[in-house]
């Protein structure tokens, strides 16, 4: 339960600052002039910070739609991607927003217009070609929605420009917002997978995976596109038959004209991110296992990581066609199997 | 070699450390210097008096740093007496929000315990001040002594508490050291109540950061170079983290040098498979 939440000055008079602030009657409010103030600091302590998070508002001033980094990508020549929130609600122990922030805390930024207007120009500049968006990179889009309400203020906006894709990346299963709207074509509700005995392990404060395959199969049988996402791939005892049961298990309630896409990709960290984690979670089975320094990412062994993604793309074509599963390499482009 | 938990306190009042001191049984440390030190018989709690004024905490703080050999997961504390307009005489209050009134610098303190004490920012000044109309608790140290401590800590393992002694109803003037100690003593057990927590944080921070002691065995048994001892608490926390720490040693003890030591710990983990049912 959020019991604090510093709020920029400039921001404080804000509709959503005050929609939001009436979620939360009893926290404790503290007045600040940007959020770098309590964000960006020396000195603070992620792991502790993560066991009581508090919420920050904020206004975004530049950078709301960036260039998604490479290797991200599920077709589309232009990728962009969308943060209206930095950090999660969520504590998966793979995640690189563990050492991305010196924080834990939750920024939310409140001024949407804004990332409207950046989608909107950004669309135009690319009108002859497919433009992917990506939300859920510094955050899950959907896991504090119904505190921020950004899905349901930016799906509708992708409406007016049906060339273009959004994708929704999520382990939520908080989607009303989707439920009560008409699907949109040009919009596509991913979802991260993973066996349940990993997710179990790894994924803490998330919803069970069996939980979110019934909400996979509720948005699919509405009309939602779905992506499958695979990524990491995380190695272990059995881990063929426990990835083989999972994407079977998966294919046989979500039907595959709903599946927009499958993505995939090995579990690698930058070399310092990797060190960073490792230090605030040393005591953590992930890191355990059969993990290599490979220039400057830390990844399971080449061997490893080619027989897992050799098994996954086996597997995955029994069900879809190549043509809409796509590997993320950790060193280079998206590619399209 | 200093344990966990690891408590530091800098208190400007004797007056104010009394009811602490007596409370956890501290005793005065012989160091001949200005400030007076106490601690207890387990060195996990080690106390400051520091006087009054900026200057002089954030003095004290660096000395108890290092008279106390204060380690990194040590939590600090700075408690003591304060004014306050809404003159609540005698509430403990958390500090979330530090103002220095001569910079007009702000800090925040970390958050992270779970208590219902009330909270308050805190306006730190150069002079007695009388004038309660700021809506803040205003003390003579708070700031200084964030400033200094954080330099050795993190914003969650740094306390200020502190108990409205004075405000517009409540004279200043009329405050004797007996009242002093009276107004902290009232607040004990709510203080050690928080106190509680910040040394679970402190053990758990202890133990993030410092490998486990067979590392040491380990390295007073075979000669390890620099980079090889940085190689070896890394790769003896992966493997005490998927296998029992108590058969590590019997596991390398027939190893020749340290090469083959970090080649055998090696070998194990990239052999490994987590079997996430278990984990």
């Amino acid at each position: 339960m959020i019991d604090t939440i510093y709020i920029e000055e400039d921001i404080s008079e804000h509709p959503r600052t005050l929609s939001i602030l009436a979620k939360f009657k009893t926290a404790r409010t503290i007045p600040i002039q940007r959020f770098g103030e309590v964000f960006n600091l020396r000195n603070q302590n992620f792991r502790i910070q993560k066991s009581k998070p508090s919420l920050i508002l904020a206004r975004k001033h530049s950078g709301h739609v960036l260039p998604a980094p490479s290797g991200f990508g599920i077709g589309s020549t232009a990728n962009f991607y969308f943060s209206h929130m930095y950090n999660c609600v969520y504590d998966c122990r793979y995640c690189f927003l563990q050492g991305m922030f010196a924080s834990a805390n939750y920024v939310v930024f409140v001024n949407f217009e804004d990332f409207d207007i950046q989608i909107d120009r950004i669309v135009n500049r690319h009108s002859e070609e497919t433009v992917t968006f990506f939300s859920g990179y510094d955050c899950d889009s959907l896991a504090l929605e119904n505190i921020t309400g950004f899905a349901a203020h930016i799906l509708p906006i992708f409406r007016r420009h049906p060339k273009s894709l959004l994708e929704l990346r999520t382990k939520s299963i908080q989607v009303k917002p989707l439920t009560s709207m008409e699907p949109i074509p040009n919009c596509v509700i991913a979802y991260s997978l993973m066996p349940e005995a990993m997710s179990i392990a790894l994924d803490n404060k998330t919803p069970s995976i069996e939980r979110r395959i019934n909400t996979i199969s509720i948005l699919a049988r509405q009309g939602w596109k779905i992506g499958l996402r695979f990524d990491p791939l995380i190695h272990g005892k059995d881990w063929q038959v426990l990835y083989k049961e999972l994407i079977e298990g998966v294919f046989k309630v979500i039907p595959q004209e709903s599946i927009h896409s499958v993505s995939f990709g090995p579990l690698r960290f930058p070399k310092a991110m990797h060190r960073d984690i490792f230090k605030l979670y040393p005591e953590e089975p992930l890191f355990s296992g059969p993990l290599e320094q490979r220039g400057p990412i830390v990844a399971y062994r080449q061997e490893i990581e080619n027989e897992m993604t050799r098994f996954c793309r086996q597997t995955f074509a029994k069900f879809i066609p190549d043509s809409i599963i796509f590997q993320c390499t950790p060193e280079g482009q998206s590619v399209g199997l | 070699m200093v344990g966990a938990p690891a408590i530091r306190w800098v208190v400007a009042l004797k007056s104010e450390a009394k009811p602490i001191i007596e409370e956890l049984q501290m005793l005065p440390m012989e160091n001949g210097m200005d400030f007076p030190i106490y601690s207890d018989r387990n060195r996990c709690h080690w106390l400051i008096i520091s006087g009054v004024g900026q200057s002089r905490s954030a003095a004290a703080t660096n000395y108890l740093h290092r008279e106390s050999d204060a380690p990194p997961w040590s939590a600090w504390i700075n408690i003591g007496i304060a004014g306050y307009g809404y003159d609540s005489y005698g509430a403990l209050y958390l500090v979330d929000k530090i103002v220095s009134e001569e910079t007009s610098f702000v800090a925040y303190p970390g958050v992270a315990l779970a208590t219902k004490l009330p909270r308050s920012e805190l306006l730190t000044v150069n002079k007695p001040k009388v004038d309660y109309s700021e809506p803040s608790l205003i003390d003579m140290e708070g700031y200084a002594f964030y400033e200094a401590a954080i330099k050795f800590s993190c914003r969650e393992l740094l306390l200020l508490l502190k108990v409205v002694s004075d405000g517009p109803k409540s004279n200043v003037k009329i405050l004797t050291p007996k009242k002093i100690s009276k107004l902290i003593l009232n607040n004990i057990e709510n203080i050690l109540v928080i106190v509680r927590q910040l040394e679970n944080l402190s053990k758990l921070e202890f133990t993030r950061l410092i490998p486990p002691d067979i590392c040491n065995q380990i390295k007073q048994k075979w000669h390890f170079t620099v980079t090889q001892k940085h190689q070896l608490t890394t790769l003896v926390r992966r493997w005490t983290s998927v296998f029992p720490e108590t058969t590590l040693f019997q596991k390398i003890k027939n190893q020749k040098n340290s090469k083959s030591v970090i080649s055998s710990l090696s070998k194990d983990l990239d052999e490994y498979k987590v079997d996430w049912g278990k984990s």
